[in-house]
């Protein structure tokens, strides 16, 4: 008879679906660089869901797409807006690919500086990728929503997606580093990636700017059970987003929802994952919290 | 209504899944060689008629 094993963590089945993922956008860039562009499907940025963004309002006011990208654009852009309906910000932490790589650096950064091994709940001895002081945290993760609208604003009048230059996706799945501007882009979203963690999440993904919106909505999220929460702070030190008091602000815009928190979590059912109105589970949870203060 | 977490996975897949195929269904398919074109225009102007069409009746 099988033995049944113990089964993967819940972080272990993101990782591997992360690593899917990028081994999926990897097979895409090397495709576009193998002769048979007639079969590709498109340009390489026909297969970002938000190239479907950058090309939204020249299709609605113009009627025909951007250079380089295509209708597949709003496929994939429908595909991660479904997903945000129900989930939030659930495509930032199980199938973005740049997100799985900045998750990759960010391990990579723990080890090169003082991290033999990672304790789960405990802070690293590492000294990166470290966390801004929130006086320059809070201001810079609005930079995000900024860089949403200039993107549509600049769309009105390009002829080529407003990112296409300044696309770390280009720069690091593309095999395609034709400017010098890109190579820039592949540097810096690698050293910032080293130092601090998920940078391009928390401070400049347009796409993540315009999924956070859902995270207010989406009923399925991580919940806390007050009643049993005793704020130790796991949580906290687990979060990629660097939250701070996660067992307060599971609804937060800035919640990836990885599930870590409900990983970390050492005392059973405080943080489940619940289906329901998310308003009603979120605001009765903070009254008994605040209650209990 | 709890869940158990270790469909999360499965859950996110399969919804960004049925979404791409519903969207690929409505028409919003990968052009060849790139992108623009004649059949943009075309669901385009569809798109707008039948909007234009829901808003007639409202």
């Amino acid at each position: 008879m099988a033995v049944k094993g113990k089964p993967a963590p819940l972080s272990t089945l993101r990782h591997r679906l992360q690593g899917a993922v990028v081994f999926a956008t990897l097979l895409i860039g090397i495709r576009h660089v193998l002769p048979g562009e007639g079969s590709t499907g498109g340009a390489f940025d026909a297969f970002c869901p938000f190239g479907g963004v950058e090309t939204l309002l020249p299709m609605i006011l113009r009627g025909e797409t951007l250079r380089s990208t295509n209708l597949l654009n709003f496929a994939l852009l429908i595909g991660v807006i479904g997903v945000s309906l129900l989930a939030g910000r659930a495509f930032c932490g199980w199938l973005c690919p740049l997100g799985a790589l900045q998750d990759g650096l960010a391990w990579v950064a723990r080890r090169l500086s003082g991290e033999k091994r990672h304790i789960r709940g405990k802070k690293s001895p590492a000294r990166f990728p470290v966390q801004l002081p929130a006086r320059l945290d809070r201001p810079l993760r609005y930079a995000k929503y900024l860089v949403l609208i200039g993107i549509a604003w600049a769309s009105l009048t390009a002829l080529y997606p407003p990112l296409h230059d300044l696309c770390p996706v280009r720069a690091v799945f593309s095999f395609r580093l034709v400017t010098p501007l890109l190579w820039s882009v592949l540097l810096t979203f690698v050293v910032t990636s080293l130092l601090v963690e998920r940078f391009w999440c928390k401070y400049l993904c347009p796409l993540g700017a315009l999924l956070a919106i859902a995270n207010k909505f989406a009923p399925l999220r991580p919940v806390v059970d007050p009643a049993r929460c005793n704020k130790c702070g796991r949580c906290d030190v687990e979060c990629p987003m660097g939250i701070v008091d996660v067992h307060a602000s599971t609804g937060n815009a800035e919640c990836i929802r990885c599930l870590e928190c409900l990983e970390t979590c050492a005392r059973q059912e405080t943080v489940t994952l619940t289906l329901g109105k998310p308003q009603q589970a979120v605001l009765a949870a903070a009254d008994s919290m605040s209650g209990s203060d | 209504m709890k869940i158990n977490a270790r469909l999360y996975p499965a859950i996110i897949v399969t919804t960004f899944v049925l979404f791409l195929l519903l969207a690929l269904l409505l028409g919003f398919r990968p052009g060849h060689g790139g992108g623009g074109g004649h059949e943009v225009e075309h669901v385009a102007v569809e798109l707008a008629s039948a909007l234009l069409s829901v808003w007639g009746r409202l």
